[in-house]
């Protein structure tokens, strides 16, 4: 395997402004530090709240108030092996140099990001403008022509405004737009939440597809578990704001460690299941005021005195298995 | 004031929706649709299709909020759309609805509590004196407690505690039939099974019916005895479920079927690409089959006649396929 890394997260914490007199503020993001290689989808799963969608924007440079980053760093690492620090550059240089062309996002309910009042065409040319590439009109239109080719797009879709295309046709618009630069990370917020289940596998796959042509990293955000289980090599679980475990698909799914995960993967209904299944009792915790120690002590069945009063350590296991939780320290 | 039949029957219903200029050209969202949920014995029966099979609009029609353009509703042997007068708030108690976003269903600002306490006083009789024991009661049931919930407003809660008051609100009013519209698709993955169980204790425990109306396959064989299957409006599929999952007849159920993603590593071998589709309106104005687009086994007739529904092994399917010749 010839991989290297490609992006760095180290000791991340992030806390968002509710009230800044009164010292009220809501830890969304503590202490998480991820690796993320080249030729690589990795999945960040957890559920409403957990702070999936607020690491990837601190991935993506893009931590503005009222979301603050208290501590810790994000490296990227460029093809000519220089190291920037995403977290304190300007806004001005990221737009320039970074965003598109290293990295690219597609946000949540990306159906809906498109100007409503432009044809699709200008929405491309617009972009091509933003980041100063200076190529002429016809040239614009043959490697957009190339791009939906390559996606499987109708080129008619083109001179459409995005009110005329369905709901998967927009997202895969929005696809097209965040690759067109090729960029070598690309993260994908809960790319098919709000479309069908056969428009979600045709989706799916077009990233897939993707991905292992051009053997980039793809950060893939989602709750639903399943389709982490279609896409992801590696997957990190993130509960209220930490993350509880990181592993390849596998061992998440058949052995996970962490006792959230194995509650989580416990509850999942398999396609043609009627066996009873068990929840996880109780809510997730309130960040404004999270639980001391593990915050998952509350729910977990295996809680210790320990759990209570001290924030478990992140222990490392063999290939590359990370679990944060006190039943694995000291051996 | 009850008819003799036990059970809540749609008949050939239609229902037309205005698209264009001033709406004034008409698609059918809901084509003739047919189907019957027995109250007794209680049944869980889901109802599934994408966005856009209609499947919301027919459970406003039987909820009695829409009316159709063709066709009767009929519970318990009654006309829905013509109950005498005293008859509509027997009707409104007997069937009730949850609906999918907890935080869309209660007025931001009233306290939850007064919810469940309205239904038990208007709808299930309940006397003064008794009533607090009855809400605590059903609260109780739903794994909350009066105490926990009084005199609190809806953002105070999470969206699955939310889902399980308006559960608590739908049962209080002691109906016959429960409407629950993708009543889990909101919630996290861990609470969902919660939920989901307790629609299988209310079947059990209180005998009544379920209308579970989802796009999730999975989650519908785990709880349904029964499924409908939609598509563009028309009714493709309808049987026991057993039946209908073990051996899918209608090439848009198997196609349904083998797209479903499953929380199981191993999915990626198992599941083949397939193509999008890009047609949208076109189906629903279509003359034949409405799946006949993107049907793999799309004869001539398909695209010109409507399809005839053949019933076979106590299962309806809706497919020029299975007709005899």
């Amino acid at each position: 395997m010839n991989t290297h890394i490609v992006l760095s997260a180290i000791n991340i914490s992030a806390d968002y402004i509710l009230d800044s007199k009164r010292g009220l503020y809501l830890n969304a993001i503590d202490n998480v530090s991820i690796d993320f290689r080249s030729d690589e989808v990795i999945g960040i799963a957890g559920e409403s709240g957990s702070g999936k969608s607020t690491l990837v924007k601190i991935l993506y440079g893009a931590a503005f108030p009222p979301l603050i980053i208290r501590k810790g760093k994000v490296y990227l690492f460029t093809k000519d092996n220089s190291k920037i620090d995403i977290t304190s550059i300007t806004r001005e240089e990221l737009r320039k140099n970074i965003w598109w062309k290293h990295i690219s996002y597609m946000p949540q309910n990306a159906m809906n990001v498109l100007n409503p009042v432009k044809k699709v065409k200008d929405q491309f040319i617009e972009v091509f403008k933003y980041h100063d590439e200076r190529i002429d009109a016809k040239e614009t239109i043959t490697k957009i022509k190339e791009l939906f080719m390559r996606l499987g797009l109708p080129i008619e879709a083109l001179n459409a405004y995005p009110h005329q295309l369905s709901g998967g046709m927009r997202q895969r618009v929005v696809i097209a737009l965040s690759l067109l630069f090729n960029p070598r990370i690309v993260i994908a917020d809960e790319p098919t939440t709000a479309v069908d289940v056969v428009t979600q596998l045709g989706i799916l796959n077009l990233l897939k597809d993707w991905q292992r042509n051009s053997k980039t990293t793809l950060i893939m955000v989602s709750h639903d578990m399943s389709v982490h289980a279609y896409m992801d090599d590696r997957i990190v679980v993130m509960y209220a704001g930490n993350v509880v475990e990181v592993g390849s698909k596998n061992d998440i799914f058949e052995n996970p460690m962490h006792p959230y995960t194995k509650l989580l993967i416990a509850s999942l209904i398999k396609k043609g299941e009627k066996k009873l299944k068990t929840g996880i009792a109780g809510e997730p915790p309130n960040l404004l005021n999270p639980p001391p120690g593990c915050r998952f002590h509350p729910r977990c069945p295996f809680a210790m005195d320990i759990c209570r009063r001290e924030a478990p350590p992140i222990v490392e296991l063999s290939d590359g298995k990370v679990v944060r939780c006190w039943l694995y320290a000291r051996k | 004031m009850q008819g003799n039949e036990n059970s809540l029957k749609v008949e050939s219903v239609s229902k037309y929706y205005g698209y264009g200029l001033l709406g004034l050209k008409k698609f059918k969202v809901l084509d003739k649709i047919s189907l019957g949920i027995p109250l007794k014995p209680p049944t869980i029966f889901a109802i599934v299709g994408e966005t856009g099979s209609g499947k919301t609009t027919l459970l406003r029609i039987i909820l009695r909020m829409i009316k159709p353009d063709e066709g009767v509703v009929k519970y318990k042997g009654l006309d829905v759309f013509k109950l005498p007068r005293n008859a509509v708030s027997w009707y409104r108690r007997e069937v009730q609805p949850i609906f999918q976003d907890p935080y869309e269903s209660f007025n931001p600002l009233r306290r939850v509590d007064s919810y469940i306490f309205d239904a038990a006083k208007r709808m299930a009789k309940v006397d003064k004196g008794s009533i607090e024991e009855y809400v605590d009661g059903i609260l109780r049931y739903v794994g909350l407690s009066l105490d926990r919930v009084h005199g609190k407003y809806p953002h105070e809660f999470s969206g699955g505690e939310l889902q399980r008051i308006a559960i608590a609100r739908a049962i209080a009013a002691r109906p016959t039939l429960i409407l629950a519209d993708e009543p889990v698709s909101m919630l996290d993955a861990s609470l969902r099974v919660n939920v989901l169980n307790l629609f299988k204790k209310i079947r059990d425990d209180l005998g009544t019916s379920i209308i579970y109306v989802t796009h999730d396959l999975a989650t519908a064989y785990y709880i349904a005895d029964q499924i409908a299957v939609l598509y563009r409006g028309s009714l493709v599929e309808l049987g026991p479920i057993d039946k209908v999952y073990e051996n899918p007849r209608h090439p848009y159920t198997q196609l349904l079927l083998t797209s479903i993603l499953e929380p199981d590593p191993k999915i990626s071998e198992k599941i083949k690409p397939l193509k999008l589709s890009t047609i949208e309106l076109k189906e629903f104005l279509a003359q034949g089959c409405k799946f006949a687009y993107r049907c793999p086994y799309a004869s001539k007739k398909c695209f010109e006649k409507e399809p005839p529904n053949v019933t076979i092994n106590g299962v309806i399917v809706k497919c020029h396929l299975y007709e005899k010749s």
